[in-house]
């Protein structure tokens, strides 16, 4: 038995970015009342489950890591996890 | 000599790729594993901290807990792995037109030996002797190639760092055939970069141990062992009857040859590769099943699954294999060709369900496999004349445009209901358990 290092969360986020092709810039998002500004975006790809794709965003964001998911058909930003290194 | 390749390894590939996405992980021991907590699971991939605390890839999780208790361990993420291989493998297209992809995190390259464009005069001597070379090493034509092919490393590294992320780093080997570049770029990791030119062979042929060449397992080296065969130089001079009597006419006299230094494969760019002859799923599931009918549930699924992606590629098919895996060890299997070119889920689990009728015996089952081959283009079969066989095919282009829009298996047949919770657990290749947007499927169990 082992837990897993990313806590996680999967819940709808609002998020301000910019769309700028081919590129999409994350500069904030707001989570639980609170704003969480992006200082990295580390890595990115795109999950393609039977041909529906989601955009997913690993960024750093107040000191932690999270991993974010834009569906480009209902245009819905979620948080999928944060990762817990302890 | 007519060419130089080039063999690209990323370094602890899957758990370098967490890293870079996640910083806080970088600098200390991660192993990737491929599913959720309390299921059978081993370790796919180890961070280079990891693997120097003797983490190894294909241990199990609880051994290598017990070996390094502060190891991270971060479920396996395959979308980002294949992704970013494909754009590792975009970018090597730039520096040039063939590349072979030979795992998802290695890749070989060719360059024409005669290219020898200026590109190698902005190397400088630093570079040169980091590689063990000194300037005047590199002075005839064929030299100078090899400089050229140092400099087409060195880009291809920068690439990867600027474009996948400054923690990812490459593995270069540089040789004139595939078997050589890949022990070369063996030699130094993390990030090495070594060259074997043909003149470099018979020195690093009698250092190198013969179980180093790819191709040469822990099976064949103690074989090898007892011929007397310690060094990849010994191979060589092992006479070629030998080797063929005893490892048989193919295997023996490539040992022969690459024991001499003779390594000629051809790449093969994936441009050049035949169009697939199968469509398969299967799935190691998280307890064995108990019932046939359990069974029969996770054959519909994986075979609607093929249905979609036969569509998806306009195929169609006539024979269906099934195979399932026992619990206890042993498995059983079959095949079976009908006259009809299926593409449709139901008809290819109909097929299968057929075939499981008749295992002769019913045994937990840990692993299912369906497969259809025997493929043909849609465009090359008469069209439909019936007006059932019609409409289904109309049915299910709509059902598919729809799922396309709308998410996979939003629309699927009454019988899948029962097993609609797990549809986001099975993955096909790629652990959906973290991203599944409805389900927390780490409860959930087949």
């Amino acid at each position: 038995m082992f837990t897993p290092a990313i806590e996680k969360i999967d819940e709808e986020i609002r998020v301000v970015a910019s769309f700028s092709a081919p590129t999409i810039r994350i500069h904030f998002f707001y989570w639980h009342n609170r704003i969480y500004k992006v200082k990295s975006t580390n890595m990115f790809h795109i999950a393609t489950d039977e041909n529906a794709k989601t955009y997913h965003f690993s960024v750093t964001a107040e000191g932690n890591d999270y991993e974010l998911s834009f569906n480009p058909i209902n245009l819905h930003w979620r948080l999928i996890g944060v990762i817990d290194d302890s | 000599m007519s060419k130089i390749i080039l063999h690209l390894d990323a370094n602890s590939y899957f758990a370098t790729l967490e890293q870079q996405a996640y910083p806080h992980l970088r600098g200390k021991p991660v192993g990737v594993a491929g599913k959720g907590p309390g299921e059978r699971t081993v370790i796919s991939g180890a961070s280079i901290e990891a693997k120097k605390l003797g983490i190894k890839g294909a241990m199990s999780t609880w051994e290598a807990l017990k070996i390094c208790p502060q190891l991270i361990i971060i479920p396996a993420n395959y979308d980002r792995y294949i992704f970013t291989s494909q754009r590792i493998f975009r970018l090597l297209e730039t520096l040039s037109p063939k590349v072979e992809i030979f795992s998802i995190d290695e890749a070989f390259l060719e360059l024409p030996a005669q290219e020898t464009n200026s590109k190698f005069q902005t190397l400088n001597s630093k570079i040169i002797s980091d590689l063990g070379f000194s300037a005047s090493d590199f002075r005839t034509a064929e030299d100078k190639a090899y400089l050229n092919a140092i400099n087409v490393a060195l880009q291809a590294k920068r690439m990867i760092r600027r474009q996948i992320g400054e923690w990812v780093s490459v593995s270069v080997g540089i040789s004139y055939g595939k078997t050589l570049a890949k022990f070369a770029s063996e030699l130094q990791k993390p990030d090495g970069l070594v060259v074997i030119r043909p003149g470099d062979f018979t020195e690093v042929a009698k250092k190198a141990s013969v179980g180093d060449l790819c191709g040469i397992g822990y099976r064949l080296t103690p074989r090898l062992n007892q011929l007397g065969v310690e060094t990849v130089y010994d191979l060589g001079r092992i006479p070629p009857k030998t080797l063929t009597d005893v490892f048989g006419d193919s295997a023996g006299n490539w040992m022969h040859r690459i024991g001499n230094g003779l390594d000629d494969n051809q790449l093969h760019s994936f441009h050049d590769l035949p169009e697939e002859k199968s469509v398969g799923h299967s799935y190691t599931l998280p307890r064995d099943l108990t019932s046939i009918e359990q069974a029969k549930s996770v054959l519909l699924l994986l075979a609607e699954k093929v249905g979609r992606r036969l569509r998806r590629k306009n195929f169609l098919a006539r024979t269906v294999s099934v195979y399932f895996r026992f619990g206890e060890g042993g498995g059983w299997g079959e095949r079976a060709t009908g006259q009809e070119y299926l593409m449709d889920g139901f008809q290819i689990f109909q097929a299968g369900e057929r075939i499981l009728n008749r295992c002769p015996y019913f045994k937990p089952i840990r692993f299912i496999n369906i497969t259809v081959s025997d493929l043909a283009k849609q465009v090359t079969l008469t069209a439909p004349l019936m007006a059932d066989q019609i409409h289904l095919e109309k049915l299910i282009t709509a059902v598919d445009q729809i799922n396309d829009r709308w998410g996979a298996f939003t629309i699927h047949r009454g019988r899948l209901n029962k097993i609609r919770e797990r549809i986001f657990s099975l993955p096909d290749g790629r652990n959906k358990r973290l991203y599944s947007p409805q389900f927390n499927s780490f409860s959930k169990r087949i």
